[in-house]
C-alpha cells in the first residue's frame, strides 16, 4: 500500500484491525502516520481535529488491551503533537487512570513526561503525585526515580552537597525511612536511598605524578577514567620545552586513569629538570622537579585524612548521616539479619569515618555473607576494597611502601592509587587476578606469595619491577607465556611488548611452590632468555 | 403471574429466604433440581431482611403487637394424604424480642401535636440521629442508628472536619425521612464480606458476583484513650501513618508478615495455643498501640479469645486485604436482602457486570465488649453511598451479644460516639442522634431439633453475630453435599456466549443448567427486567406478594 502511495480510510481500517491484534506492529503505525499526514495537507483542520480524535479513542482502545506497548504509546503522543487542538490536559488524566491501574507501566510513565511538558504541569504538580502514588505503594522504582528528577527542580540549592535543600533532605529522609520500617526487603526504597545521600562528582584532575628517568617514563593518576584526546589533553613541559609525547594506558585500554608516557629527554641526561605537567582543563598545573643523580620522584594530591575516597559514598552533611546511622542501627537491632540494613549502615560508617568503625564495618560484613550467602564473593570484594582504603588512608602521605599482606584479599582495587609506590607486599592473600597491576608503574618489589594467581598476564607492563616473589601460587604456564611473548617481540613492537621491554629490569623472580617448577628445563630456558635481553 | 397455577411437584421445597436458604435453592437449581422457594413474609430475607424506613417501621410496630396465634378455617387433617405429615412452623417472629424505636426529631418542620401512633414512640424533640437493634439466643445485639450531619461529613470524625455549610443547615424531621422512605436500606443483620472470605468466593466461583454491587470499606477506627483512630492495617496505611513511630511500624509489620502465614512458623506460638491470643502478643514485644491494634481492630477478639482462633482471625483480616484495594471487607450495596436475592436470580441470564465502586466512607469500628460479655460490640457506618440512606445521613449498626437487653447494652457504646440527647440539645463535637431502633434477635445457629423431623426435612438457623456470612455458607454447602453428594456446589452458569441462538429464535445450550425453557438474549434480559420491576413493585407494596 504504501509503494502505491494508497492513504486512504481503507487503509487506516485495515490497519486498525491488525493493531487491534497486534499493537507491536510498528510498519503499521508508521502507515497510519504517513496517512495522516497525507489527510493533513487536504482537509480542514475541523475534520482533521475530528480524524484526530477519532484515532486518540482507537489508541485508547488498543492502550486498554495492552497497556505496555512501545508503538501505542509513541504514537499517541504522535498524533497528540500533530492535531489542530490537542488536549494534554486530558492525556494527563489519562496517564493518571492508567497508573491506577499499573502503577509500575514504565511505557505511561515516559508518556507522561511529554505530556507534562506540553501541559505545563509544575514540577511542584508532579511531586505531589508522585508522592501520593509511592503513598499507595512505595515499591515503585518508577515513582522514586521520577521524585529524584523533581526534587532538584522544586527544591534545588547549588550551595549544598547534594544539590538539594537540606530541610528537604531530611524530609526525603523520613519519608524513605517510612518505607524501609514498613518494608526492609523492599529494594525500590533502598535504592531511593542511596541516591538521596548522593555522591560527589569531583572535577576531572591530576591525582599523581610519577617520574622514573633510568625507564624514561611520566606517569599521570587522573581523579576518574578519561579517554585521552576525545575528552582532554595532558600537556608536558620539561623546564620551558613543551613536548608532545604520545600517552598510552599500561594495559592497552582506551580510557583509563593512569597514563603513560615514554620519552628519551628523562633518560639522555642527569641534570636536575622540572617537569610540568598541565590538563587541558581549569585544574592547575602541577610541577615536579627531579633532582640530579634523581632516578625517580613523585607528586601526590594531599586528603584530609578519612576523606580521599568518600565522595563515592555521600555527599550529605555529617549531622544527616548521623541521624541516618543512628535509625539505621535501631532498624538493625529489629531486623538483624536483613542485609539491605547491614549494607546502609555499612556504607553511613565509610561515609563518617571509615578508620574509627573499621572493626565494627568488617563484622557487619561477615553478618551479611552470613546472611546472604550467595553473593559472598561480592562482599569479600566490598571488604578488600575496604582494607585497601583503610590502608592507604593510614599510611604517612609520602610513603613508597605499602604493607597488604595477610588481608583476605580477593581483590586489588585502587591500584592507580597506588602509582607511585615502590614496594607493594601483597603475600597471603587470596587473589586470583590482577587486572590493574600495570598501573604500579613505580613498583620494584611486589609480594604476591601465597595467593591464588595462576597466570602472569599481569606483569607484563611493570616497567620498574626489579623482584617479583610470586611463591606459592598456581601458576602452570607463566613461563610459556611469557617465552612467548619473548619471541614475538622479535618481530612485532606492540605495546604490549614495550611493557616487556620495561619489565626486563626484573633481577629476581621466587617462583618456589608453584606447579610450573616441576618442570626445570622451560625455567632455565625462560632465566637464560632473561639474561640474554638484559 | 401470581394467578398462574403453580406446578405441583417439585425435588426440592425451600421455605424461608435466610441466607443459608437462597443459597442451597440457587445451588439445587444449577444443578438441575426444580426448586420451589417460598417465604411466608410480605418481604424477602426474614430475619435478614434489609427495609426502607416504611417497612422498618411497619416491621417494629408489628413486634409491639401481641403475637396472634394463627388460627386455621378448614381441618389441616383433611387435606392430608396417605403417608403425609403436617408439620406446624413456628409462630413467626418469636426470634425477634424487646424492639424499641426512640425519636429524636420533631415530626415535621413546625412543631405539631404528637401522633402519639405506637406506645413505644417517642417523638421527643430535635436532634440529630437514628438508632435501632437486635439479639440472639446467645445473645446478640444489634443497634441501628441513624444519624445526620448536614453534607456529608462523616458521623465518627477521627480528624475533626468544619463542618461542610454547602447545603445549609438542613433540620430532619419525621415527615422528611418518610419523604425519602425509599432511599433507606436498614439491614437488620447487617454483614459486610471478607473480600477473600467464603461468600466471596463463592459470588465467584458460582458466576452471581455479577449480579452484585459493593463498595469497599474504607476505613477501620478503633478506640483508643477514648479517641477515635484509624488502623493502619496495610502496607501502604503502616507506611502513610503518621501515629505510629517507625519502629511500631516496623513491630506491626513484622507481627502481620509472620501472621499472614503463621501456620508455618508454628515455633513462633508454641506453647500458646490455647492461651489467651493476648499473652502472646505481650510475649512479642509489640507497643501498647501495635497491640491493640491487633487484638481490637485487626483480628477483632477480646482479651480471652485463644491465640489459635486470634492468629485465624487476624489471617483472614490480612488475607483479605488488597484483592480489592486497600480493603479488606466489601459492603454489599444495597444490604444484606439484595445479595441474598442475587442467589434467587441465579436462574436468569443478566447481562450486567459486577462491580466495585469507590466509597466516601464505609466505616468499621470494634469497641470493648459491654459489662458481662466477652464479645466486641461491632460499629459499622454507612454513608448514603452505601445506598443505606439518604445524602447527610448516615446509618450505623451496633451489634454484640446480649447481656441484658439490647438498649441497656449498647447505650454507653452509642453515648461515647454519638450525641444522645431528647432534650433537643446539640453538641459539636459529636454527631447527633437522629432516630433509633434496639432489638434482640435470637441466634438461632444451633437449633436444637426438639421434634423427631421426617427424614426429608431439615431446618437450617437464622442471622449470626459474625461479620460475614460464613457460617451460613457452611451450613448450606453442608447440607448440599449430604443431599447431593455427587453435585458440583454452586457451579458457574454457562457463559452467555456459549448459549447458541438459531434461526428460529431457540437457545440451545451447549451445556446443561438451563432445562426446559428456550429464550432469546431479549427474553432473558427482558426476564431480568421484570425481575426488577417486580421487586421495585414489592418494595413499593409489600403487600402483594
Amino acid at each position: 500500500m504504501q509503494q502505491n502511495d494508497e492513504f486512504d480510510n481503507e487503509g487506516l481500517k485495515v490497519t486498525a484491525e491488525l493493531l487491534s491484534a497486534n499493537p507491536d506492529f510498528y510498519t503499521l503505525w508508521n502507515y497510519r502516520r504517513k496517512t495522516f499526514l497525507h489527510i493533513k495537507d487536504t482537509v480542514a483542520a475541523e475534520e482533521l481535529q475530528t480524524t484526530m480524535l477519532n484515532e486518540l479513542s482507537f489508541l485508547e482502545q488498543c492502550l486498554k488491551i495492552n497497556p505496555k506497548s512501545y508503538g501505542t504509546w509513541h504514537h499517541r503522543g504522535w498524533v497528540l503533537e500533530n492535531m489542530p487542538e490537542p488536549d494534554w490536559k486530558n492525556e494527563l488524566r489519562l496517564c493518571n487512570k492508567f497508573l491506577e491501574f499499573d502503577e509500575r507501566n514504565f511505557h505511561c510513565w515516559d508518556y507522561r513526561r511529554l505530556v507534562v511538558k506540553e501541559a505545563n504541569i509544575t514540577p511542584e504538580e508532579e511531586l505531589q503525585f508522585t508522592t501520593n502514588k509511592i503513598e499507595s505503594n512505595f515499591s515503585n522504582y518508577s515513582s522514586w526515580h521520577y521524585r529524584s528528577k523533581l526534587l532538584p527542580l522544586v527544591y534545588g540549592d547549588n550551595s549544598q552537597p547534594t544539590g538539594m535543600k537540606e530541610e528537604q533532605l531530611i524530609s526525603e529522609c523520613m519519608l524513605v525511612q517510612n518505607a524501609f520500617f514498613t518494608d526492609p526487603s523492599d529494594q525500590s526504597a533502598w535504592f531511593y536511598h542511596r541516591w538521596l545521600l548522593g555522591r560527589v562528582t569531583r572535577p576531572l584532575r591530576l591525582e599523581s605524578i610519577l617520574i622514573c628517568r633510568p625507564q624514561g617514563i611520566v606517569v599521570v593518576g587522573l581523579s576518574h577514567a578519561t579517554e585521552l584526546e576525545r575528552t582532554t589533553k595532558i600537556h608536558l613541559a620539561v623546564g620551558e620545552t613543551m613536548l608532545s609525547p604520545k600517552w598510552r594506558t599500561a594495559n592497552g585500554e582506551s580510557c583509563s586513569t593512569v597514563w603513560i608516557c615514554d620519552t628519551d629527554v628523562l633518560s639522555n641526561n642527569n641534570a636536575t629538570m622540572k617537569i610540568t605537567v598541565e590538563l587541558q582543563t581549569s585544574d592547575p598545573p602541577q610541577t615536579v622537579e627531579l633532582a640530579a643523580d634523581e632516578s625517580r620522584v613523585h607528586w601526590l594530591r594531599s586528603y584530609l585524612p578519612g576523606t580521599r575516597f568518600r565522595h563515592e559514598i555521600s555527599a550529605a552533611a555529617n549531622d544527616v548521616l548521623t541521624q541516618e546511622l543512628t535509625t539505621l542501627q535501631q532498624l538493625h537491632d529489629l531486623e538483624p539479619e536483613n542485609k539491605w540494613v547491614l549494607l546502609t549502615v555499612i556504607s553511613l560508617m565509610r561515609a563518617l569515618d571509615p578508620l574509627s568503625h573499621e572493626n565494627e564495618t568488617f563484622d557487619y560484613i561477615n553478618k551479611l555473607i552470613e546472611v546472604d550467602p550467595m553473593r559472598t564473593s561480592y562482599y569479600l570484594d566490598l571488604k578488600s576494597k575496604f582494607i585497601i582504603e583503610n590502608a592507604l588512608e593510614s599510611r604517612p602521605p609520602n610513603a613508597t611502601t605499602v604493607d597488604l599482606s595477610n588481608k583476605g584479599l580477593t581483590t586489588l582495587v585502587h591500584a592507580d592509587a597506588m602509582v607511585s609506590m615502590e614496594t607493594v607486599n601483597l603475600s597471603h592473600n587470596s587473589l586470583q587476578c590482577l587486572p590493574d597491576l600495570g598501573y604500579l608503574q613505580g613498583v620494584r618489589v611486589l609480594n604476591l606469595d601465597g595467593n591464588k594467581l595462576s597466570t602472569c598476564k599481569a606483569f607484563y607492563c611493570l616497567s620498574s619491577l626489579e623482584e617479583l616473589s610470586i611463591c606459592d601460587n598456581m601458576i602452570k604456564h607463566c613461563v610459556t607465556e611469557l617465552l612467548l611473548l619473548k619471541t614475538v617481540s622479535d618481530i612485532s613492537t606492540t605495546e604490549d611488548l614495550g611493557a616487556l621491554k620495561s619489565c626486563t629490569r626484573l633481577t629476581r623472580l621466587h617462583l618456589k611452590g608453584n606447579p610450573v617448577c616441576e618442570k626445570k628445563s622451560d625455567i632455565v630456558d625462560f632465566l637464560m632468555s632473561l639474561e640474554k635481553k638484559c | 403471574m401470581a394467578q398462574e397455577v403453580l406446578p405441583s411437584d417439585y425435588d426440592i421445597i425451600i421455605l424461608g429466604t435466610g441466607t443459608t436458604e437462597c443459597i442451597l435453592a440457587a445451588a439445587f437449581a444449577r444443578v438441575g433440581y426444580k426448586v420451589l422457594h417460598m417465604d411466608r413474609n410480605d418481604y424477602y430475607s426474614g430475619d435478614w431482611a434489609t427495609f426502607h424506613f416504611k417497612a422498618l417501621r411497619d416491621w417494629t410496630r408489628r413486634y409491639n403487637q401481641p403475637v396472634l396465634e394463627p388460627s386455621f378455617d378448614t381441618d389441616r387433617d383433611s387435606l392430608l394424604l396417605d403417608g403425609e405429615q403436617l408439620i406446624p412452623l413456628e409462630i413467626n417472629g418469636t426470634n425477634i424480642h424487646d424492639v424499641s424505636e426512640q425519636i429524636f426529631v420533631k415530626e415535621k418542620s413546625e412543631p405539631t401535636e404528637n401522633d402519639a401512633e405506637a406506645s413505644e414512640v417517642d417523638t421527643e424533640s430535635t436532634g440529630n440521629t437514628l438508632k435501632q437493634n437486635e439479639t440472639d439466643q446467645s445473645q446478640e445485639e444489634n443497634n441501628d442508628s441513624i444519624n445526620t450531619d448536614d453534607g456529608d461529613k462523616p458521623l465518627m470524625a477521627v480528624h475533626k472536619e468544619s463542618p461542610d455549610s454547602e447545603k445549609g443547615e438542613k433540620t430532619w424531621t419525621l415527615e422528611l425521612f418518610e419523604e425519602q422512605w425509599r432511599k433507606f436500606n436498614i439491614d437488620l443483620m447487617p454483614k459486610i464480606l471478607y473480600c477473600r472470605g467464603l461468600m466471596v468466593e463463592l459470588l465467584i466461583s458460582s458466576d452471581v458476583a455479577k449480579y452484585c454491587e459493593f463498595r469497599t470499606v474504607t476505613r477501620v477506627l478503633t478506640m483508643i484513650d477514648a479517641k477515635l483512630q484509624q488502623v493502619p492495617c496495610s502496607r501502604s496505611d503502616v507506611f502513610s501513618s503518621k501515629q505510629v513511630s517507625m519502629i511500631e511500624k516496623r513491630m506491626l509489620m513484622k507481627f502481620l508478615t509472620f501472621a499472614v502465614d503463621y501456620e508455618s512458623h508454628h515455633e513462633e506460638y508454641e506453647g500458646y495455643e490455647d492461651r489467651p491470643y493476648v499473652e502472646f502478643l505481650r510475649s512479642k514485644n509489640l507497643s501498647p498501640n501495635v497491640l491493640h491494634y491487633i487484638l481490637h481492630a485487626i483480628a477483632m477478639v477480646t482479651e480471652a479469645t485463644p491465640t489459635t482462633e486470634g492468629l485465624k482471625n487476624t489471617q483472614r483480616f490480612l488475607q483479605s486485604l488488597g484483592r480489592y484495594g486497600n480493603t479488606a471487607f466489601l459492603w454489599p450495596l444495597y444490604g444484606a436482602s439484595d445479595l441474598l436475592q442475587c442467589f434467587c436470580r441465579v436462574q436468569g441470564v443478566i447481562n450486567t457486570q459486577g462491580q466495585r465502586l469507590k466509597t466516601r466512607q464505609i466505616t468499621l469500628l470494634s469497641l470493648p465488649p459491654p459489662s458481662g460479655s466477652r464479645h466486641p460490640i461491632t460499629v459499622l457506618e454507612l454513608s448514603s453511598l452505601s445506598m443505606a440512606c439518604p445524602s447527610g445521613l448516615y446509618v450505623v449498626h451496633l451489634t454484640c451479644e446480649t447481656v441484658r437487653d439490647a438498649k441497656s447494652d449498647l447505650i454507653p457504646a452509642v453515648q461515647s460516639l454519638y450525641h444522645w440527647s431528647a432534650d433537643g440539645s446539640s453538641d459539636v463535637s459529636k454527631p447527633s442522634v437522629l432516630w433509633s431502633l434496639f432489638f434482640n434477635m435470637t441466634d438461632t445457629r444451633e437449633i436444637v431439633q426438639t421434634r423427631n423431623l421426617p427424614t426429608n426435612l431439615f431446618v437450617v438457623g437464622g442471622p449470626d453475630g459474625g461479620l460475614d456470612f460464613e457460617h451460613s455458607i457452611d451450613e448450606a454447602k453442608r447440607l448440599f453435599q449430604s443431599l447431593c453428594p455427587d453435585e458440583e456446589f454452586l457451579p458457574k452458569a454457562p457463559n452467555p456466549e456459549d448459549i447458541i441462538f438459531d434461526d428460529g429464535d431457540n437457545v440451545t445450550n451447549k451445556e446443561s443448567g438451563f432445562e426446559g425453557e428456550s429464550q432469546t438474549e431479549e427474553d432473558l434480559n427482558n426476564a431480568e427486567n421484570e425481575a426488577r420491576e417486580a421487586k421495585k413493585a414489592n418494595e413499593e407494596n409489600p403487600d402483594t406478594e
